[in-house]
């Protein structure tokens, strides 16, 4: 049994409570559409007699009213990891998706204005060439045509390019932002350690320390850990084998560094219109003791995921696939047209020259980006080698015809005829394609079209795996929400039982007083 | 199982309901818009080889078609030099008939016999010389304008004698300017059809034995008028072989015209069917996908608008 004064006490314990329960309802609506705030709940616990049975002492009370134990935030530590993982896959497929969408629309395939019509209409003024072989009307319609291919084989290889610059510079925005993301979290982690040992209220770290997680995560697809001793995190990226690489470890941060790419976002270098494959290394932490730690001491590389990997695969593999894909066309189309004319003769009898070349000095190895009609035949389209035979004149020297014969063979080659040489036909030997295997005849056409498809399967395949992780990674983050999530309706229930209670503790110090007045004032009087 | 239900949860499985359908009714318009289902390989990568295919296979045709025109015009130049070359052969043929009753026939009426010859042979050489846009049809792929020139060799008559005309002048030789090549034209994948005439096989000796035709005539020698009516028989079996040739030629164009212009309409079809929507389909689809929009929209206003506050004073 407690004193009389004792039960007023117990009424203000019970009025601090439902204060403290009405400000955290309060601050859960305050926050319900802030990004990344976990629900609060302040914990209440009874307080009792004391929990030690002491020698000739015994409590006779009936309880001592109540108090906060705390303000618990209501996460789930493998739920957020979920989250993490299934947004940083969700990256990963989007900026390819991205990418890939901006690569169709520059290919323009199925049109009237693609690679493949001017390959057809190219073939076609060929065989508007046999038809007229003496005049130079058809002479300038093939070279026109075969400048609009050239020109249409550039203008792709260079949104390529424009695109791969794109996402270099990407690649440089989120190492920087990593690296920042990175520092930040291991502030966070001692802040939070720190604030913890004092008693604070750590709960808007906590929630910031999460954002900055799932922000690695999205970026750079890091796992994060939480030490279940000290309660920081620690980050890591994976290494490709297996393993994984350090990036946050309690206070102290590694930095990830890109390689082949310039601080510009240029490439450190390009051979044929390829530029450099693009890798990520760690290097040592900062702050770290090479005695203590010598295992971190030099760079180790990861393969990280999220954006960042999403962007690695773009540079390293699809993109410059179909870069290189493009070039062996550029080089195909080359060897085909060049080798058939060199077995015809020009209008005035003269062995046929080279109708394509890369660049003007002819010597380019990016194919796709410096393929051009031949400067001479471009001036002079009579020197395009129509003519399969030749004649000679009055004084034995060889002269042009009107035999066509050769211009209807570089028509046929292109959609995969043979490369014929002479009268009857016989094949031209030595010829190889652009990987340097032997072919006796190449289709250009359907090479191209050959990669378009591949193209679309790629990018109709990452659409799907896109729309399925989205779906994955909305419900997990429904899941997540469903624990995190802030729900007015909840809170203005518990805000009623506060104030309820709050009104009804009142009322015990009402009843008390009321009490207290009987005992002093109309006692024994 | 959804346990606890907030509002930003609400809120945001309204948003990406909204945005889900908005996404599938841009598509919808888009097709509608366009009139295409591929816009883009992604849409239909196996399609997209088709149509690709398709396009291509449409342009060659189209170009056997062109081909084709072309190779019909040199055709009937062909056939309207052969057939006037043969009416006139046939009357060199019917002069000579005439001048071979040499007992009956005066040396005035032969001598007027030789001069019409002559002229035959004239309108002859010019027949042989025929141009289709410029180049002789007979002259194979000569960069020359002429299929058949007068050579500097005098024409001589059966025995070796130099012939001279009319007026006494001498009498030069014809002979082929064209060379050994021809003219071609692919009017299909696998068919090339040659268009133009061997000059030589279809005229063969006859401007020679005109020559010496027009001198026996002139000579009033039997012998000659005989071997000259020959000639004659010759040379309209030859032209009549070149025009049923030349024939049989057109014939094999008009066929591959035929073939080209059901496979164009053949692959225009696999195209549309590749590319293009079915309209009626696709307007379906926008209303469905409009339908869906708007419901997302008032499933919306629905739920956003609700909150126990709403019910405590």
């Amino acid at each position: 049994m407690t004193g009389t004064f004792g039960s007023l006490n117990i009424a203000k314990t019970g009025l601090q409570y439902q204060q403290i329960a009405i400000d955290v309802a309060d601050n859960n609506i305050a926050n319900v559409n802030t990004d990344g705030y976990v629900r609060r709940r302040a914990n209440a616990a009874e307080v009792g007699g004391p929990g030690q049975p002491v020698m000739w002492s015994s409590y006779n009370g009936d309880g001592e009213g109540v108090a906060a134990q705390g303000v618990q935030r209501l996460t789930d530590i493998l739920l957020d990891k979920r989250v993490r993982s299934e947004h940083a896959n969700l990256s990963y497929l989007q900026v390819q998706q991205t990418s890939l969408e901006r690569v169709e629309s520059a290919v323009n395939e199925p049109s009237d204005d693609g690679v493949s019509a001017a390959i057809a209409n190219f073939a076609a003024s060929w065989e508007d060439l046999v038809t007229s072989p003496d005049g130079t009307a058809a002479r300038q319609s093939v070279v026109a045509d075969g400048q609009s291919l050239a020109a249409a084989i550039n203008t792709q290889a260079r949104s390529l390019d424009s695109e791969m610059d794109e996402q270099r510079a990407g690649a440089v925005q989120d190492v920087q932002e990593i690296n920042q993301d990175a520092q930040q979290l291991a502030q966070l982690n001692h802040a939070i350690f720190v604030a913890q040992a004092n008693g604070s209220d750590v709960g808007d770290l906590q929630d910031q320390r999460d954002q900055v997680a799932l922000d690695l995560a999205n970026k750079a697809g890091a796992v994060t850990t939480v030490d279940q001793a000290t309660g920081r995190y620690n980050v890591t990226i994976d290494n490709g084998n297996g393993s994984s690489v350090a990036l946050v470890t309690g206070d102290q941060y590694a930095g990830l560094v890109v390689q082949g790419i310039n601080a510009d976002g240029t490439s450190t270098s390009t051979t044929g219109g390829i530029p450099a494959t693009v890798s990520f290394t760690v290097t040592s932490q900062v702050g770290y003791d090479a005695k203590t730690d010598p295992a971190t001491a030099s760079p180790a590389t990861v393969s990280p995921g999220g954006d960042l990997g999403g962007v690695q695969a773009l540079l390293n593999v699809t993109l410059p696939n179909y870069r290189g894909q493009l070039n062996a066309l550029a080089k195909n189309l080359a060897t085909v047209v060049n080798t058939q004319l060199a077995q015809g003769f020009d209008q005035s009898g003269r062995a046929g020259g080279p109708f394509f070349d890369f660049g003007a000095d002819g010597l380019s190895d990016d194919y796709a980006g410096s393929i051009v009609v031949d400067g001479a035949v471009a001036t002079d389209p009579s020197l395009i080698a129509a003519a399969a035979t030749r004649s000679l004149d009055t004084d034995g020297q060889p002269s042009g015809n009107s035999d066509a014969t050769n211009a209807d063979r570089v028509s046929q080659a292109l959609s995969g005829g043979p490369l014929v040489t002479g009268d009857p036909p016989t094949p031209v030997v030595g010829v190889t394609d652009a990987s340097g295997a032997p072919v006796t005849a190449i289709d250009i056409g359907d090479q191209y079209q050959r990669m378009v498809s591949g193209l679309g399967s790629t990018a109709a395949g990452l659409n799907t795996q896109a729309a399925n992780q989205q779906l994955l990674t909305s419900q997990v983050d429904d899941e997540h929400e469903q624990s995190a999530g802030v729900s007015l309706d909840e809170e203005t229930i518990n805000l009623m039982q506060a104030q309820r209670g709050y009104q009804a503790a009142s009322r015990v110090l009402t009843v008390m007083d009321s009490v207290l007045d009987t005992l002093i004032n109309h006692t024994g009087a | 199982m959804i346990t606890r239900v907030t509002q930003r949860m609400l809120t945001g499985q309204a948003l990406s309901s909204v945005e889900t359908a908005s996404t599938r009714m841009a598509n919808a318009q888009e097709q509608m818009t366009t009139g295409r289902k591929l816009n883009r390989p992604s849409d239909g990568p196996a399609d997209t080889t088709v149509a690709l295919k398709a396009r291509t296979g449409v342009t060659q045709q189209t170009q056997y078609q062109r081909n084709a025109q072309d190779g019909l015009g040199w055709l009937s130049t062909v056939d309207t030099a052969l057939q006037q070359s043969n009416s006139l052969v046939n009357r060199a043929y019917v002069l000579a008939l005439q001048g071979a009753n040499t007992a009956s026939n005066g040396p005035t009426a032969e001598d007027a016999l030789a001069d019409e010859v002559d002229q035959l042979k004239q309108g002859l050489l010019s027949l042989a010389n025929t141009q289709y846009l410029g180049r002789p049809v007979f002259g194979g792929t000569t960069a020359g304008g002429s299929a058949f020139t007068l050579s500097s060799t005098q024409a001589t008559d059966a025995n070796g004698a130099p012939i001279k005309d009319a007026n006494g002048n001498p009498v030069y030789q014809v002979q082929y300017a064209g060379d050994s090549g021809s003219v071609s034209r692919r009017v299909g994948a696998d068919t090339v059809v040659r268009v133009d005439s061997d000059g030589q096989k279809a005229f063969g000796d006859v401007f020679d034995q005109l020559d010496q035709l027009s001198a026996s005539l002139r000579a009033g020698q039997e012998d000659g008028i005989q071997s000259g009516i020959s000639a004659m028989q010759d040379a309209m079996t030859r032209l009549s072989a070149a025009t049923a040739d030349e024939g049989a030629r057109t014939n094999q164009i008009n066929t591959a015209v035929n073939v080209a212009q059901d496979s164009t309409l053949a692959l225009q079809k696999v195209q549309s069917d590749a590319e293009d929507i079915d309209v009626a389909e696709a307007t379906i689809n926008l209303q469905t996908q409009s339908n869906a929009y708007q419901a997302a929209l008032m499933a919306v206003s629905k739920t956003s608008q609700q909150s126990l506050l709403d019910f405590l004073s």
